[in-house]
């Protein structure tokens, strides 16, 4: 029966319970009643009884004390007028019969009398009462009447049987009114519940009529599904943010082989016909340029990708310093030249002077301004202008990169700064990039505290970039301060180098770059030699290979900062290693710097810009 | 039974004399003896009726035993009632009084006793006793009502009964309970 209980319905079950209890509130309270009515109903019986015995005990007391049978009979006479008197007889002193009564139909009375009392037989109560005549014990009345007991106790069931179900129907009608207001509201949750279930709708809400725990029920419950109901969307949102994500990794990935790949064949071309026999002396220039600006794209192609990783890791992180705001501009307009050359483009610059000192990263601000570059460049028509300006309003530094090329809309404007994302699809494959260059320049910004925000008339119309990053001004020079700050010497910018590298290669096209920038420039191949040459030349700035034969790079610079000459040299430390823990290790033996191949000739020649005299 | 029943007539008609003997000798046996104890029953029904009458009277409120005094019930000409009295009033109390039985000695001890029975033989003291307050008379005497009793015990068929002369009560400033005149064979005087 149990299961089936709670199978059922909350207003079925309330309904069970109201009744139920009522029904056995009403038959405790019937059986209660009965037993004391049953007993008060003997009890009044006795009491009557005997003053009824004692009533005709006095009667008849002078009769039994004089012995006069006729006056006996006549005071029995008396209970003849009450019906449920059966029998009645007085006894006298010697316990014979002196005088008797019988109703018709009757059992007469016991020819003996029993001790003073009473008892109770089937239906009917007799009493034994003594007779007295002063203190003298005359005789023994004997008076037995019928109860109607049973005929009483049905008459109360029956009543009871009228009260309990009148009792019943009302509690039936009240409990199903109280119904309405009980359960409605538990049923309009229900009903809430089974259309979330049942029809997946999570916009609906469970109606709140009451202010009781059923009330809060239905808050809860309304509560619950709004926060359900966020959380998938959330969710659903997330996936589909994923989805997106997810399909620009692919094309991403698609375009980065191309434009890995796109450099590589020129290249290749390029070492062929420098071989040839027939190539004179201008084509041979013209192909070593075409390389450079070949592989410098593929080396800025990687810098790009390992910069994306930082990014996407959280490990870009900034090394901040006093910058000059002029060599960091000035290092990236000479980046951006040849490819701007290439397309005969012009890029007009407006720089700062001299001496205008930023706290900053120098290598990254300058990659910010190179990215701007290169994306203006990419989409300018071949010959157009790139303008770019570079400048301080108060402590803030402003910078502008305004072209003339395609354009944006202005749905757009916010999305080219998302990761892969590639707004113009008209272009060529080669031209597209890898559609990361403006991300990570918003993203270079905002680690130097500052925005990157795009504008543009419409499509067709060109572009402007604008850079602001505030409060990062450390000095304001005029031109006159600006000169009198530069070292005093013939050419400030010269300094004696010592390059320390087992691969030759990269020690000569990096003495070839570094000489080319008007530096003294001396090349060894191992650690001893290098410690041999620096003792004598006295190096400003040495750049050494950490994996080197007979000593490697740590152990010279240890010995370098331990010699007396060569204490003071700058070490920059290059190598293949670009691990964290790899630079704090570098830094610990006693190099300045931390370089990881393959080096861009712009951040070496930033640096050295850097390097005190 | 039978058998012995004829026995006995076989032999009564064989000697008469003898028979009439053994009559005189049976009645002797039977009927004397039968008598006294009718009478001794007599006596007892008639000390009881006595005691009983005690409790359906009321004496009047100067005429009760003092404190401490007793309940004094005199006889006088009635042996026989006198020593079931006596019987009766053993341990016994009257309300808060002993009861006492006496034999009239001096009629100037009247004013001691609330009951006086006067018997047959002492029946001509009976109009001597006439108003005095608070002693209640009762007598076995013959015509004892108009003598001057206020109880007079009769016997009719073999039972004893009474007979009360209200007027007489009334005189003695005593009052008789109705329920005890409710039973009296014959009630002289008194209000209709």
């Amino acid at each position: 029966m149990m299961p089936g209980f709670l199978r059922t319905s909350v207003r079925r079950k309330t309904l069970a319970v109201v009744l139920g209890t009522v029904f056995v509130a009403l038959l405790v309270n019937a059986v209660v009643l009965l037993v004391f009515e049953v007993r008060a109903f003997r009890e009044g019986h006795v009491i009557d009884l005997r003053t009824q015995a004692e009533i005709v005990g006095r009667a008849a007391a002078p009769a039994l004390a004089f012995n006069d049978r006729k006056a006996a009979d006549q005071d029995l006479l008396l209970l003849a007028g009450r019906e449920d008197v059966t029998a009645a007889a007085v006894y006298d002193v010697k316990g014979t019969v002196f005088a008797s009564y019988t109703q018709a139909g009757a059992r007469p009375a016991p020819p003996q009398p029993s001790r003073p009392g009473y008892e109770f037989g089937r239906d009917s109560l007799e009493v034994f009462h003594p007779v007295m005549s002063g203190q003298e014990n005359v005789g023994t009345v004997y008076v037995r009447a019928s109860l109607g007991l049973e005929d009483r106790v049905l008459r109360y069931l029956g009543v009871l049987a009228a009260t309990t179900a009148l009792a019943f129907a009302v509690a039936w009608l009240l409990s199903s009114w109280l119904q309405r207001s009980l359960t409605g509201p538990i049923q309009d949750v229900a009903g809430a519940a089974r259309v979330v279930v049942e029809q997946r709708d999570l916009s609906a809400r469970a109606k709140k009529t009451t202010d009781d725990e059923v009330g809060l029920l239905a808050d809860a419950f309304n509560r619950m599904l709004a926060e359900l109901e966020r959380e998938i969307g959330e969710r659903r949102e997330a996936e589909k943010e994923l989805r997106t994500a997810d399909q620009l990794k692919d094309e991403f990935l698609a375009t980065l082989a191309h434009e890995l790949r796109n450099p590589l064949a020129p290249i290749r071309n390029a070492l062929y016909l420098l071989d040839a026999p027939r190539t004179d002396e201008a084509a041979r220039a013209r192909l070593r340029a075409m390389m450079e600006r070949q592989l410098n794209q593929l080396i800025r192609l990687v810098d790009d990708l390992l910069d994306v990783s930082r990014i996407t890791t959280g490990k870009l992180g900034l090394r901040r310093g006093h910058v000059d705001l002029l060599s960091v501009a000035s290092s990236a307009l000479e980046s951006i030249t040849p490819l701007a050359r290439a397309r005969g483009i012009s890029v007009r610059a407006e720089l700062p002077p001299q001496g205008c000192i930023v706290d900053a990263d120098a290598t990254r601000l300058a990659q910010l301004f190179l990215n701007l570059l290169n994306n203006a460049v990419k989409f300018s028509a071949d010959g157009g202008t790139v303008e770019f300006s570079v400048s301080l309003e108060g402590a803030d530094l402003i910078a502008r990169v305004r072209d003339q090329g395609v354009g944006i809309a202005k749905e757009d404007l916010e999305r080219i700064f998302q990761m892969f994302v590639q707004v113009d699809r008209s272009l060529e494959r080669s031209t597209m990039g890898l559609g990361v260059g403006l991300a990570l320049a918003r993203r270079l910004a905002e680690l130097h505290g500052g925005t990157v925000t795009a504008q543009s008339d419409g499509l067709g119309r060109g572009a402007e970039f604008r850079v602001r990053i505030p409060n990062v001004a450390i000095a304001v020079a005029t031109d006159g301060l600006a000169q009198g700050q530069s070292p005093g010497l013939d050419d400030p910018g010269r300094r004696r180098i010592l390059i320390a590298d087992d691969n030759v290669d990269f020690a000569e096209t990096l003495a070839i770059m570094l000489r080319s920038l008007g530096h003294e420039v001396h090349v060894v191949h191992d650690g001893e030699t290098a410690l041999a040459r620096a003792a004598a030349i006295r190096p400003q700035v040495a750049f050494l290979d950490i994996g080197m034969p007979k000593m490697n790079g740590y152990e010279v610079a240890k010995l370098l900062r331990a010699g007396g000459s060569t204490r003071t040299a700058v070490l920059v430390a290059v190598t293949g290693w670009g691990q964290p823990q790899d630079r704090a290790r570098a830094l610990a033996a006693g190099f300045n710097e931390h370089m990881v191949k393959p080096v861009d000739i712009a951040r070496v020649a930033d640096f050295l810009r850097q390097v005190p005299a | 039974m039978d058998c012995g029943r004829r026995a006995a007539a076989r032999r009564l008609r064989q000697r008469p004399d003898h028979a009439l003997k053994l009559l005189i000798a049976a009645w002797l046996a039977f009927a004397l003896p039968l008598h006294a104890r009718a009478q001794a029953l007599e006596h007892e029904v008639k000390a009881a009726y006595i005691y009983r009458f005690l409790s359906f009277v009321e004496w009047p409120a100067d005429a009760e035993p003092k404190a401490k005094a007793p309940f004094v019930i005199g006889v006088d000409g009635a042996d026989d009632v006198q020593s079931q009295l006596e019987e009766i009033a053993k341990d016994r109390r009257v309300g808060a009084h002993p009861l006492e039985v006496r034999r009239l000695r001096d009629v100037k001890n009247l004013r001691e006793l609330q009951v006086l029975f006067v018997g047959q033989r002492a029946a001509a003291l009976l109009p001597k006793l006439r108003g005095i307050r608070g002693l209640l008379v009762v007598s076995d005497a013959d015509d004892a009502l108009n003598a001057g009793a206020t109880i007079a015990l009769v016997r009719r068929e073999e039972r004893v009964r009474f007979s009360v002369a209200l007027d007489d009560a009334e005189e003695r400033g005593l009052r008789m309970s109705s329920r005890m005149l409710s039973v009296a064979e014959y009630v002289r005087g008194g209000k209709p």
